[in-house]
């Protein structure tokens, strides 16, 4: 139901730790080949024109044309495609056929909307380069409408494609092991829960695995506001979901010396929070969290600001990056965590220059939200790993190579991940609502992200597992 | 804080809300006689076009400008169009369409408002006096709560005056009560109708343009709001505007409690918490109950409970409207035909189809098998159950707990535990009927929705996996095995049904649903009739829920929810009714149309927003066909044979014509002034063929234009 969406919708932003890293020169050196590249901040800005598209933000390099610090993936290729000689599925001689799943329809707002706009312009411009080692990408857009995750899987099983690219949708429990059954490989946008997080078979961009939990976000606000945190409130709706997200914040926040004086369930929607922040008040609380839908986290904004109750942190998860939350008075100086850089940012990323020319370009009135420039980089990854592997391309063999991919930050769109691994994110940023708009709070270069190995945080509980393959 | 003053002040602010809500749907009901399911849907629709009017990022019309707009020309107008087009059609209709075709308005209303205003975008209506704080009893309220609280006071003062105080007022509450004696009295009826119903739109809007700042403006939370309200308007019986106003109090404060003191509530007997003396069990059980009760739900209690403790109207005893619906009797021959035929195709669909059509032909046999557990229940027993799916979620739930596996013993289990839960969910019902019952079997579909599927985690996820039955040596793990079993278990099912129609159970619910007073005058015992029915009912559905799990091989709350969800409840009742409630096939054919709908508009994305319309507009139209698609269909065809048997074929008729345009007024005007219309459907077509009447004749009928 759709309420349920909602808390649903809100809990995947924060499962979607935002983790970002200050590269090092060093890393920023390593660009190209498996895509290591950096955030780096506008010296190579492309004037565009480059693989005869007059896409944007796009340089020649060495080598060829890059996006941002990464190697086109696109392009003719060394030698010229052949039919594989084996029957590969969704493969031929000039075209790949890949399936891009993520909800569309439905009664609500989802956080997932330009999900499959953005594969869409990712498809068009990896083609007007000339393709995957001059395959063309197909691409079929399936509608999982927030509760027909399994069906959606099953028609991408059925539909006769090589892989899912660029995925995402809010109950991606469902279909999991669908989708390891039928022998797909998926490069999702995102991963929502645990049976997708970490699953066989799939390799995300920004991984995501429940057991981990990413806390960069929570040392720096601990090391900013140490009294603060210490009377900690965290308000969470009354869906699966959410309570799993809200219980592994807890988890991992608690272990950081963050103690939680107010604990609530809320109602999925609820016309009022003001009983919430005037219990919060009450109590004292400092440092406020929630995870539940943008509305509804605008609602309680506006009641804690009528009831004059005004913590000292309000700090928020992802998929409150969204400009709805700016039209909240209350939402002011609350501080937003983000895994892509902002679209505040774009002239300084050439990446995301070449994100948004080329999503301008699919001509929808879907705003380009975080997810979609996910779900670019997931093309990305999906392509950098085919182009590699020439003709020789089966599943089997594209799953090896993506597990070989250590570095990537789609060559700028996001922060330096290890999707190979599939470990968590060890970055973070923040934004901060400053007068109606979102202003970086920290790291505060251009760009950047704040990362370091200890921020990673193990959570000892895997929250029932992903799909596996079955042995036999 | 004074915590006690919280509690008032902020109760108070939401009983406000539910208020305005609530004596909108009130007074629709006192004026119309229909109790407007829609009315939350209303309410959403002026509170777009506001937003539509007056947002800057719309056309940013001027705020004075865009009310006069929305309260004083869009509200009335579409109360009016609503008249015209569907209420003034039912003032003499069954009970089921009564309540059929507003939800079907409902339904439809929402969808189309997501195709107009594509939920994709936020939009945001400001509060008025946006910013501005007022302490009282120490806690902060906006000006906008305060507005609400006075105009929730201003429209039941206003209202309180135009219906008892004013000529125009007593003429809408004389035409709810006798259309005919008003009429006499030089009351036009339809005018009054009319007017009523644009009165009862204004207050949605109202209601619409006051409550959307608060809450979000989208197609679905405000009109689940004034699900919630329902409570309040069931408190002041649907007719007392001040014990209304009680209710929305009571529902207010009732809620705010549950929000501050859930949490505690729901710890209450947690293991290792229990007092010693009380045994584990009753711990746990007791543990489990508490963990039921949260902000979401006690709205859904609240209703239930209204419902069960007030006293009914009286009223609706002398204004039985007579149920026209036919009960089709086909011929055993038939009956064996078709359940071969169904067979039959369960086997070669397969091999003809696969995939998402495949899979959407196998779900929408089990939802086949979940709508005919209302043939017995309301096609035969005239008994309204809006809960046919929360049965089958209950059914899906036992199935899962002990037959995940594929034991096909679990069944036993499914049927044994449905229903009892059917026959429990009977006896606190079984003093209502009509719209009382259709609330009431709504509470609790709303109930297992929101607190018994939701409190199984595994479940609310939709991760309840289940593995195809395994009978004996018969494995049905292939799609073309498990369709064919799930045909089968239709086809025993529908036999049972048909050979209980045709015994002394089905002529005793026959009996009920023609005259419940005649039969308990005859000795019959109503209570133990409505029990059986409805556990058989249950049975039924929850057998059909524990299929559908085998066949999509996982399920959960999304799967049964009643209003929001895959396939929603709500449209499936809907459908059930359009497809023919009283005809086995017509409600199979309901379901299959129903699961078949979104196929349609993937197929051809053209017709996407159409088909998501569809199930609403579909459950209008019963009120010009309340018989449903298979008895029209059926007497369609019937009279098409009969004409081309006749000597001379009229060429200037148009069959195309014939099967769009709708059949003839049930009752026509003239003959409700002379006393006829407590003649049944039959009676009349009898004196009309005696006569030599035909309606082409006598009557101004579009076919003959």
């Amino acid at each position: 139901m759709k309420t349920r969406v909602v808390a649903l919708c809100c809990a995947f932003a924060l499962l979607a730790t935002a983790c970002g890293s200050r590269l090092s020169d060093e890393e920023l050196a390593t660009g190209g080949g498996t895509g290591s590249a950096s955030a780096s901040s506008g010296s190579d800005q492309g004037s565009g024109g480059a693989g005869g598209t007059g896409s944007a933000g796009i340089s020649e390099g060495e080598g060829g044309p890059k996006i941002g610090t990464l190697a086109v993936p696109c392009g003719k290729g060394d030698e010229p495609p052949t039919e594989p000689t084996e029957k590969v599925e969704g493969v031929t001689a000039d075209t790949i056929k890949i399936a891009v799943i993520s909800d569309k329809a439905g009664q609500v707002k989802v956080p997932t909307a330009s999900i499959e706009e953005s594969m869409q312009a990712y498809v068009d411009w990896c083609n007007g380069f000339g393709g995957i080692n001059g395959r063309k990408l197909e691409l079929t857009k399936i509608d999982s409408k927030l509760f027909s995750h399994l069906e959606a899987t099953k028609e991408a099983c059925n539909a006769g494609v090589f892989a899912i690219v660029g995925s995402g949708s809010v109950t991606d429990n469902q279909g999991a092991q669908q989708m390891v059954d039928c022998g797909l490989v998926e490069v999702p946008a995102y991963t929502a829960t645990a049976a997708k997080g970490l699953s066989d078979n799939v390799v995300a961009p920004l991984p995501n695995p429940s057991n981990f939990y990413p806390i960069g976000g929570a040392l720096w606000v601990k090391q900013e506001h140490p009294k603060a945190v210490k009377k900690a409130a965290i308000l969470a709706s009354s869906i699966e979901t959410a309570k799993v997200q809200a219980e592994r914040i807890k988890l991992a926040y608690e272990s950081q010396g963050y103690e939680f004086v107010y604990d609530k369930a809320t109602g999925v929607i609820q016309e009022s929070y003001a009983t919430e922040a005037s219990e919060m008040k009450a109590k004292g609380v400092e440092w406020v969290t929630m995870v539940s839908a943008t509305s509804e986290t605008a609602k309680l904004l506006r009641d804690m600001k009528t009831q004059g109750f005004e913590p000292e942190v309000i700090d928020l998860g992802q998929q409150y990056y969204d400009p709805e939350l700016l039209a909240e008075p209350g939402a002011e100086g609350a501080i937003v965590q983000l895994n892509t850089v902002p679209f505040e940012e774009v002239d300084d990323s050439p990446a995301l220059q070449a994100y948004m020319d080329a999503y301008d370009k699919v001509g929808t009135k879907v705003e380009p939200t975080s997810l979609g420039v996910q779900a670019f980089s997931a093309g990305l990854l999906f392509s950098t790993a085919a182009k590699s592997l020439g003709n020789d391309l089966t599943r089997a063999k594209l799953l090896e190579e993506l597990k070989g991919i250590h570095k990537w930050d789609g060559g700028g769109l996001h922060f330096l991940a290890d999707p190979g691994a599939n470990k968590s994110s060890n970055c973070f940023m923040y934004m901060e609502v400053k007068g109606g708009k979102f202003v970086r709070l920290w790291p505060e270069e251009a760009t950047t992200f704040d990362c370091d190995d200890s921020y990673r945080y193990d959570l000892g509980e895997d929250f029932g597992g992903g799909a596996t393959v079955k042995s036999n | 804080m004074n915590e006690l003053g919280g509690l008032l002040v902020f109760g108070l602010a939401s009983a406000a809300i539910y208020a305005v809500a609530a004596s909108g749907l009130v007074v629709t009901y006192q004026t119309s006689g229909i109790f407007n399911f829609a009315h939350g849907a209303v309410a959403m629709w002026a509170a777009f076009v506001y937003w539509q009017l007056s947002s800057p990022d719309a056309w940013g019309l001027p705020v004075w400008l865009s009310l006069v707009l929305t309260l004083g020309v869009f509200a009335p107008a579409f109360g009016f169009v609503i008249d015209k087009v569907l209420m003034r059609r039912l003032h003499d209709a069954s009970p089921i369409t009564r309540i059929v075709v507003p939800i079907g308005l409902l339904v439809a209303l929402i969808q189309l408002a997501t195709v107009v205003w594509s939920p994709a975008e936020s939009r945001n209506l400001p509060r008025f006096f946006e910013g501005d704080v007022v302490k009282i009893l120490g806690v902060g309220v906006d000006y906008h709560q305060i507005v609400v609280f006075v105009v929730a006071i201003l429209v039941a003062v206003f209202l309180r005056i135009l219906l008892y105080r004013t000529r125009v007022g007593v003429a809408m509450r004389a035409v709810v009560d006798s259309r005919e004696l008003a009429g006499l009295n030089g009351v036009s009826p339809d005018r009054i109708s009319s007017l009523s119903w644009a009165v009862g739109c204004t207050l949605a809007a109202v209601a619409g343009v006051l409550i959307a700042p608060i809450l979000t403006l989208d197609q679905t939370t405000l009109t689940l709001l004034v699900i919630n309200a329902y409570a309040a308007a069931v408190v002041g019986r649907l007719r007392s505007l001040p014990l209304t106003v009680v209710g929305a109090v009571i529902l207010g404060l009732l809620r705010e409690a549950a929000s501050r003191y859930s949490t505690d509530i729901n710890s209450w007997m947690a293991p290792g918490t229990e007092p010693g003396w009380v045994p584990d069990r009753v711990a746990g059980l007791l543990h489990t109950l508490a963990g039921w009760i949260n902000v979401e739900t006690v709205p859904v209690i609240m209703l239930f409970i209204a419902l069960l403790v007030l006293p009914q109207e009286k009223a609706s005893l002398f204004h039985r409207q007579p149920d026209r619906s036919r009960v089709p009797n086909p011929s055993m021959r038939s009956v064996y035909l078709a359940s071969g035929a169904l067979i039959a195709a369960a086997f070669i669909i397969p091999s003809l189809l696969d995939g998402t059509a495949l899979d959407s032909v196998g779900y929408g046999l089990a939802l086949g098998i979940v709508a005919l557990s209302l043939v017995p229940l309301m096609g035969y027993g005239g008994q309204i159950s809006l809960a046919p799916l929360a049965f089958a979620g209950i059914g899906a739930l036992v199935m899962y707990q002990w037959g995940s596996d594929g034991n096909p013993l679990a069944l036993i289990l499914v049927v044994a535990v449905c229903a009892v839960v059917g026959a429990l969910v009977a006896l606190p019902s079984l003093r209502l009927k009509g719209l009382y019952l259709a609330l009431s079997t709504m509470a609790f579909a709303l109930f297992c929705e929101k607190a018994v599927f939701a409190g199984v985690p595994v479940f609310n996820q939709g991760d309840a996996t289940y593995e195809r039955l395994h009978i004996g040596p018969i494995d049905t793990s292939s799609n073309r095995a498990n369709l064919v079993l799930m045909a089968v278990v239709f086809v025993l099912l529908g036999l049972l049904v048909t050979f209980l129609r045709r015994g002394p159970f089905g002529r005793r619910l026959q009996a009920m649903k023609d005259s419940p007073a005649a039969c308990a005058t005859l000795g019959l015992d109503l209570t133990r009739l409505k029990l059986q029915v409805f556990a058989l009912s249950a049975a039924i559905a929850g057998l059909g829920g524990a299929l559908l799990g085998g066949w999509r091989g996982k399920v959960g709350t999304e799967q049964f929810a009643l209003l929001q969800g895959a396939l929603p409840g709500l449209p499936l009742v809907l459908m059930a009714v359009v497809g023919g409630i009283a005809a086995i096939a017509g409600v199979l054919l309901g379901a299959m149309l129903y699961s078949m709908f979104p196929l349609i508009g993937e197929t051809y994305p053209a017709l996407q927003n159409i088909m998501t319309v569809l199930p609403g507009l579909a459950g209008i139209t019963l009120a010009a066909n309340p018989d449903g698609a298979i008895a029209q269909t059926a007497d369609k065809v019937r009279a098409a044979w009969a004409r081309r048997r006749a000597t001379t074929p009229d060429p200037d008729r148009n069959l195309a014509m014939e099967l769009l345009v709708p059949g003839p007024p049930a009752v026509a005007p003239e003959l409700v002034l002379s006393g006829a219309g407590a003649l049944t459907r039959g009676e009349r077509e009898a004196i009309d063929a005696e006569l030599g009447l035909s309606w082409g004749r006598c009557h101004a009928d579009p076919r003959d234009a």
